[in-house]
């Protein structure tokens, strides 16, 4: 095996870094005071970054020449969404990763050409319309419903957990088009943008102070040319999409766990960095973080090579999502009580960044597909255990 | 970057496959088990015939030269089809021996015995926890332990043992001949099919050529021991993904209330979890053996090998146990073969306690605010890094 980066690879490297450190970007981290394992959309200084960054030919570093992009590989893409996120900076998010790509490969030229442009350059974003709150993890069961109307869509429904809806200018809308009995073959995916008449947008507030919303949508009218694939053919456009996504690399969350050690090795911390047990907890975590980097750099270097180890998005995600809360309740564990101080005391450490950390950590386990149905993937795609049954019908 | 193993690796291990499935048969492995000695002469015969012995030897000293992940390619085999013999721990100590035959003639010239069929074995190989004593004397080192249970030591024709001398805190390695008038070694069964040798050294006293490296700090010996824990992580990444397909087979064949058991959602989950331990395993040990073939740094990835494919192989044998359920249970069933030898070769690295340190004596001074593209080693953009050096 060859773990080894190239030269080209590290040029890229450099090129960026350097170009990251010309750039001033105190007014984003000030946004994003809290660490890089959250999972926090970008503030307005954080959009305007994206922006610069498009027009600087910084943005779409994986998206073919021919769209606008850098063309550069994934493995290349990894490199990026490292960097980014070991700084603390936006990377773009499913929008450039996962809706992109999915209008590259399944859209019509007019979706194309309305789209890829500004999504590359950083002005049109997508909030990711799935979820309702019945049809969670059976998303197959959802019931917006969209009738078509002459040259339109009629969207009635309510979508919930719609992350971003709020300062995107777009969302990929899941609609039901056909009878509820079909399920996943009667679901379609259409482009919305937000300021359509009839939308309206509340937030939910989780409990690690971060925003999702509910989406309310009354008789809004959606051209039929947003209609991504063929009416009806939605499952498999959200199942590339949900490819592009799950394909997404995962930064490693070394800096978290730098500034727990340091905190750790402090006068202040009052933890006893030599003891056996803290220090072999934390070597545990870096060697967890290590694996978490080699399944993520895996998965890049397959698409590159043309091939792919099943369900390998899934064992990635899922080990990654559960680092993740291991590191941040280790770091209560640890810490003790000083650690539950809240994110805006002023005898806080690190400004609270632990005590939100740990309130966030179990986002990521649910969230992008609960981690129970991908162990079903690995299961299934992977290990080759039989399919359960669930509802026939319906489902592919 | 290439995260797969090449078609010569790909040959390599479907060839130790088929040997081993021939002349180690489960059928076999569960005679072994059950016999005193546990060794197969005729399968040991084998290994030395096709060159599992000698392969990592350097040429210099009358060895194959073999790239270390092919090594790790064969024992990821051997772990795979649950034969005990004396083969890992060779290959451990032949690894160790190879980081210092450049500065010791006493290294080279135990090379030169294991190209010639010696068998050489060493202390846990993989464990600083210090239970051999060493002390300075007129005439070189004098080497102490109550009772190390090395594996395999009462067939090996020399030991290496890693000693510790308390008062300074620092380490020596060093040689003992078996026999030695000195050294009592007492055969013993342990938790799983390998045997051990109980090692009573009474003050064995060894004199400068027997002395392979004195006076190492503890990063020192991680580094020294490095090559030996990628070489463990490939032995046990074999345990965990034999527990898979064994679980795996039994839960697509074993029907209750009318349906294979690998529809429940819950046998679906713990293989997954076996699965996804198994990957980052192999991944890690693969990293760590390429970059010792490379020459460049990979002290943090074999710590992190050994002991997430030792993690890996442990919790899925405590999975499948309960999957397998009574019939994995039984002596006669082979799957207790693996449930035992995964905890067993898990902790002959040492405890997890001195595992979960070592990693954090290796890894945390390496773990740095900002983007990681070396685990091992300095960042790669910095000028004169090797790693550039190494960029193909």
């Amino acid at each position: 095996m060859d773990f080894q980066w190239t030269q080209d690879q590290l040029a890229f490297a450099a090129d960026l870094r350097a170009y990251l450190d010309s750039l001033d970007v105190s007014d984003v981290l000030a946004e994003r005071r809290i660490g890089t394992a959250e999972v926090s959309e970008p503030g307005a200084a954080g959009q305007r970054l994206l922006k610069r960054m498009a027009a600087d030919g910084w943005l779409g570093v994986g998206w073919p020449v021919e769209y606008g992009g850098k063309g550069r590989s994934a493995v290349e893409q990894w490199i990026f969404t490292e960097e980014m996120t070991s700084r603390r900076l936006p990377t773009g998010g499913l929008t450039l990763m996962a809706v992109g790509p999915t209008i590259m490969r399944l859209g019509t030229e007019e979706q194309k050409r309305e789209f890829l442009p500004p999504i590359l350059a950083g002005e049109t974003v997508f909030a990711i319309g799935y979820s309702e709150p019945s049809a969670g993890t059976d998303l197959a069961s959802l019931t917006t419903r969209a009738v078509l109307d002459g040259d339109d869509y009629v969207v009635n429904g309510r979508k919930i957990w719609t992350t971003g809806a709020h300062y995107a200018t777009h969302i990929w809308l899941a609609v039901r088009t056909g009878p509820v009995a079909e399920r996943s073959r009667a679901i379609s995916v259409l482009l919305v943008s937000l300021s359509t008449p009839g939308i309206s947008v509340r937030p939910l507030i989780t409990q690690s102070d971060g925003r999702t919303n509910e989406v309310l949508f009354e008789d809004v009218r959606v051209p039929r040319r947003y209609l991504v694939g063929a009416e009806n053919g939605g499952w498999s456009v959200i199942g590339t999409m949900l490819d592009f996504e799950r394909s997404m690399p995962y930064a490693s969350t070394w800096t978290d766990l730098r500034r727990l050690v340091d905190w750790c090795a402090s006068d202040e911390s009052g933890v006893v960095l030599d003891e056996a047990e803290v220090r072999g907890t934390l070597g545990a975590l870096a060697a967890d973080i290590s694996i978490a980097r080699l399944l993520a750099l895996r998965m890049a270097a397959e698409i590159d090579e043309g091939r792919r180890t099943p369900a390998a998005a899934s064992m990635t995600k899922i080990w990654y999502s559960e680092l993740q809360q291991r590191l941040h309740t280790s770091a209560i564990d640890i810490g003790g009580p000083d650690v539950l101080l809240g994110v805006d005391e002023p005898a806080a450490p690190l400004g609270g960044v632990f005590e939100r950390l740990y309130r966030s950590s179990p986002m990521l386990k649910f969230g992008a597909g609960t981690n129970e149905i991908q162990r079903e993937l690995v299961a299934t795609q992977f290990v080759g255990l039989p399919r359960t049954a669930r509802r026939a019908s319906g489902d592919r | 970057m290439r995260l797969s193993i090449d078609s010569d690796e790909a040959l390599m291990r479907d060839t130790a496959n088929d040997v081993l499935r021939t002349a180690a048969p489960l059928r076999r492995v569960l005679e072994l088990d059950s016999d005193p000695e546990g060794f197969d002469a005729g399968m040991w015969r084998r290994a030395v015939a096709l060159g599992w012995t000698t392969m990592a030897v350097p040429e210099e000293f009358g060895g194959a030269s073999s790239r270390l992940e092919s090594l790790g390619v064969i024992l990821e085999e051997v772990g795979y089809s649950g034969w005990g013999s004396p083969l890992a721990p060779l290959a451990f100590a032949t690894a160790v021996l190879s980081r210092l035959a450049a500065t010791s003639t006493a290294a080279a010239h135990a090379l030169r015995g294991i190209a010639s069929n010696r068998v050489v074995v060493g202390t846990a190989p993989l464990d600083i926890d210090g239970r051999a004593a060493s002390r300075s004397t007129t005439a070189g080192l004098a080497v102490t332990a109550v009772s190390l249970p090395i594996p395999w030591a009462h067939r090996a024709d020399q030991l290496v043992v890693v000693a510790r001398r308390a008062d300074e805190n620092i380490y020596d390695v060093v040689q003992v001949d078996v026999p030695d008038p000195h050294l009592t070694i007492i055969p013993a069964h342990s938790l799983d099919n390998e045997r051990v040798g109980i090692v009573r050294l009474d003050d064995v006293q060894v004199g400068p050529d027997k002395v392979l490296a004195s006076g190492l700090d503890a990063r020192d010996v991680d580094s020294l021991l490095a090559p030996a824990r990628a070489l463990s992580g490939a032995l046990q990444v074999g345990h965990a993904r034999r527990i898979l397909d064994m679980t795996a087979e039994h839960l697509r064949n074993r029907e209750q209330f009318g349906r294979a058991l690998g529809t429940l959602p819950t046998a679906q989950q713990a293989c997954a979890d076996m699965a996804i331990g198994c990957e980052g395993a192999r991944l890690a040990t693969y990293d760590a053996l390429s970059r010792h073939d490379l020459g460049v740094a990979a002290d943090s990835i074999s710590a992190v090998a050994a002991y997430t494919a030792g993690q890996a192989g442990a919790s899925a044998s405590i999975a499948a146990a309960q999957l397998h359920g009574a019939l994995g249970f039984m002596r006669d069933y082979p799957f207790q073969i693996f449930f035992r030898r995964a905890k067993a070769w898990q902790i002959r690295l040492g405890s997890l306690r001195g595992q979960r340190l070592a990693l954090a004596r290796i890894l945390l001074p390496t773990v740095r605010i900002g983007s990681n593209l070396a685990l091992d080693g300095p960042d790669p953009l910095d000028n004169n890094s090797p790693l550039m050096a190494g960029a193909t």
